[in-house]
């Protein structure tokens, strides 16, 4: 069981990522690693299951374009905190495959960087398991302002300025 | 009004907001809710490393400007939260060397009072941005270029897509004719001009640095209009976020993947990128341009003529005419020039001022220079505003603080990092050596035949003090427990900066000043007339250099 934040509540969700291994069964909601999609779509989109696309950090999303819009979830991998490629695939997903569904922060997700994850384009965040659910949901408005334009809002200051 | 940017409610609420974060992440961590490794980066891009002996915090000066108010501040924090002295370094910051980590979130709101921060002055993540310390009155100026790297710095503060890069990344902007900023050694340069019709366009830069792997950046792209720039910068970062290696952080610069990709099909990445984000609520609007402008217009200058400044020399005391030489700048407004104070007087580290010294600056450049106060990144200060007809009581004024010697340009006006005696990383020290040179070349009148030479000093190859385009560049090394100094020449951090090249095996401290010494002898030997040091190593190569110091078997 993780702890997902979304919509500024915490729940207990169950979660699996499927990779290269054949599974029999399945259950939660399921992440299936986008370098091992074909493998996988076909059989679990039979069942009446939440799917979703997992992205690695390192994972060249150009080459999924056309996969995008099968999916209403998209997982973003921090495999660790400092690795901030996450942040670039997030604001691509929202900016330029303008990607409505929900984008959620899965591994190493830490509660000083929701922020910025928010900033991106996140939706949803598996927090890591030592992490407080209520440090978490006060980061989401830890500031007011911003300068620049993002996929939260893509007006920077100076439009608000004038 | 002394022209700087001055904080609006939106800016300082930031900067308030930011102390609250701070504050609130330095008390989970004291609690034991946040583990060292995670708090690391906080710190960090608050300016707060874990030095040798205490935390050191590296206060930004963005693009080099202080009031005098800000002066002030930051000499009251220096005795009250630390030892009542501060440290100028090469990137146009200011460190604190023995803060306690507790009391850094209070250092941090007394220092936003006076619309300042420590924001990104370490960590993987986009840090302050620098420039010419004689922006806006430098005769050869082009583009003042301080308005951009006021945009600049308020795009890259807590731009959320850049906050974990690969690796640190450094922008420095130069506006003039000389390069007075090492742009050509920061992860991007970017070079401000004017284009046949007169507007204000600007050249990219990228891939320079120095470290272990130095490279002089290259050219990314010949002109980018002003509406595009931080979007263009976008695009640089997200490349560079998403293909920057993050596996050796000695091969995480931008620099190693401008060379990996070669800089065309980096520049074309770039290029490709950056056409899916031009179009975007991003784009620079003019009136933006006009507000940030605003602030840096000219103050009310008088109606002065120029002075004879010869004729000045002669009225005055003796040792005036040499600082009048070396440490007056001419200023584009008649009857102004700029005073540089080096901070290389002989005993005092590189960089280092007193709070007492402070103090008198700050009322020095209240009286003398329109209440303002620049840093370079020759770790030196600069009074930018000053009637010529002030010149001899302001430096017998600054003479009586210690801080008009004559050294500006000249070998014992070092860059030196602070090594050894405080850096966790270095491998010797640093100042000591600065000193022992100092000490070695104290005739005035031979350092002004010697004529301009960048010394720089770095204690490890992490290359602080920029040691690869000094014209001397000196290098600690650790050999089996001892400290050894490499020596290289002819570097340079000019438009057309270049890197030194190592004359060979390197020295124990005490043989260093007579090495330099050997060194500057070939120079004085060989020089045409009027020849600078770096031309002539240059135009002869470094085998007369190695013969003389090596012998001829060498």
């Amino acid at each position: 069981m993780a702890r997902l934040l979304k919509n500024n509540e915490v729940f207990q969700e169950e979660y699996q990522v499927l990779g290269s291994e054949d599974v029999e069964s399945t259950s939660g909601t399921v992440l299936v690693q986008a370098k091992h999609l074909d493998q996988h779509l076909q059989r679990l989109q039979q069942h009446d299951q939440p799917i979703g696309l997992f992205l690695d950090s390192d994972d060249e999303l150009e080459a999924y374009e056309e996969q995008l819009s099968n999916f209403e979830l998209i997982a973003i991998n921090f495999p660790k905190f400092m690795d901030g490629r996450g942040y670039s695939l997030s604001k691509l997903l929202r900016d330029r495959y303008q990607f409505k569904g929900d984008i959620r922060a899965v591994g190493d997700v830490l509660v000083d960087q929701i922020f910025m994850m928010k900033r991106c384009g996140f939706s949803s965040y598996y927090l890591r398991d030592d992490q407080k659910a209520e440090d978490a949901i006060k980061a989401l408005d830890t500031f007011t302002l911003r300068y620049q334009g993002s996929s939260d809002d893509p007006e920077p200051l100076y439009r608000k300025r004038a | 009004m002394i022209p700087m940017y001055k904080y609006d409610e939106y800016d300082q609420r930031i900067v308030d907001e930011r102390v609250s974060q701070f504050r609130d992440q330095t008390l989970r961590y004291l609690a034991g809710e946040i583990a060292e490794d995670e708090f690391l980066p906080l710190r960090l891009q608050n300016g707060l490393y874990v030095q040798r002996f205490a935390p050191m915090l590296r206060v930004a000066i963005p693009y080099g400007l202080l009031s005098t108010h800000q002066v002030r501040r930051i000499s009251e924090i220096s005795r009250k939260y630390d030892k009542g002295y501060v440290h100028f370094t090469t990137r146009q910051n200011v460190q604190l060397n023995w803060p306690l980590l507790e009391q850094v979130p209070d250092i941090l709101a007394d220092l936003a009072e006076v619309e300042m921060h420590a924001v990104q002055t370490s960590g993987a993540c986009i840090r302050n941005t620098t420039t010419d310390q004689f922006a806006g009155v430098a005769r050869d100026e082009i583009v003042d270029p301080r308005p951009w790297c006021e945009i600049i710095r308020q795009w890259s503060t807590f731009h959320p897509e850049f906050a974990f890069l690969p690796r640190k990344f450094k922008i420095a902007v130069c506006g003039s004719e000389q390069d007075r900023a090492a742009t050509m050694v920061h992860d991007i340069g970017v070079h401000a001009f004017r284009n046949e019709k007169g507007e204000v366009r600007f050249k990219i830069l990228a891939g320079g640095g120095l470290g272990r792997t130095p490279m002089v950046a290259s050219v990314i792209r010949e002109s980018i209009e002003p509406e595009n720039l931080l979007t263009y910068l976008d695009a640089i970062l997200r490349v560079y976020n998403r293909y920057g290696r993050r596996d050796n952080k000695y091969k995480a610069r931008i620099k190693i993947l401008v060379k990996a990709m070669t800089p065309e099909v980096f520049s074309q990445k770039v290029e490709a990128e950056w056409e899916q984000i031009k179009e975007s609520a991003s784009l620079l609007p003019e009136t933006e341009i006009q507000r940030v402008s605003q602030h840096f217009i000219d103050p009310e200058y008088q109606a002065l003529n120029d002075h004879d400044l010869n004729d000045l020399a002669l009225k005055a005391p003796a040792g005036f005419q040499s600082w009048l030489k070396q440490n007056v700048f001419p200023h584009k407004k008649p009857g102004y020039c700029a005073v540089t104070l080096t901070l290389k007087a002989t005993g005092d580290a590189p960089g280092d001022v007193s709070a007492e010294q402070l103090d008198i600056i700050a009322d020095l450049a209240d009286q003398y220079s329109l209440g303002e106060l620049r840093v370079s990144h020759e770790q030196n200060l600069i009074f930018a505003d000053v009637e010529q007809s002030a010149l001899i009581e302001l430096w017998e004024k600054l003479s009586a603080i210690g801080l008009a010697t004559a050294n500006r340009g000249l070998l014992t006006d070092m860059i030196c990092c602070p090594g050894g005696d405080f850096c966790a990383l270095a491998n010797a020290r640093s100042i000591p050596l600065a000193e022992e040179i100092q000490r070695k070349f104290d005739d005035i009148d031979y350092l002004h035949d010697v004529g301009e030479l960048d010394l720089n000093i770095s204690g490890c190859m992490n290359a602080c003090a920029h040691h690869h385009v000094g014209h001397i560049g000196i290098l600690g090394v650790d050999r089996k427990g001892i400290e050894y100094y490499q020596i290289q020449v002819g570097g340079s951090a000019s438009k057309d900066a270049s890197l030194g090249k190592i004359i060979g095996p390197s020295f124990k401290r005490e043989e260093v000043p007579s090495v330099l010494e050997k060194i500057l002898s070939v120079y004085i030997d060989q020089r045409h007339e009027d020849e600078l040091f770096v031309d002539t190593c240059q135009r002869i190569g470094i085998t007369p250099f190695k013969e003389r110091v090596y012998g001829q078997a060498a």
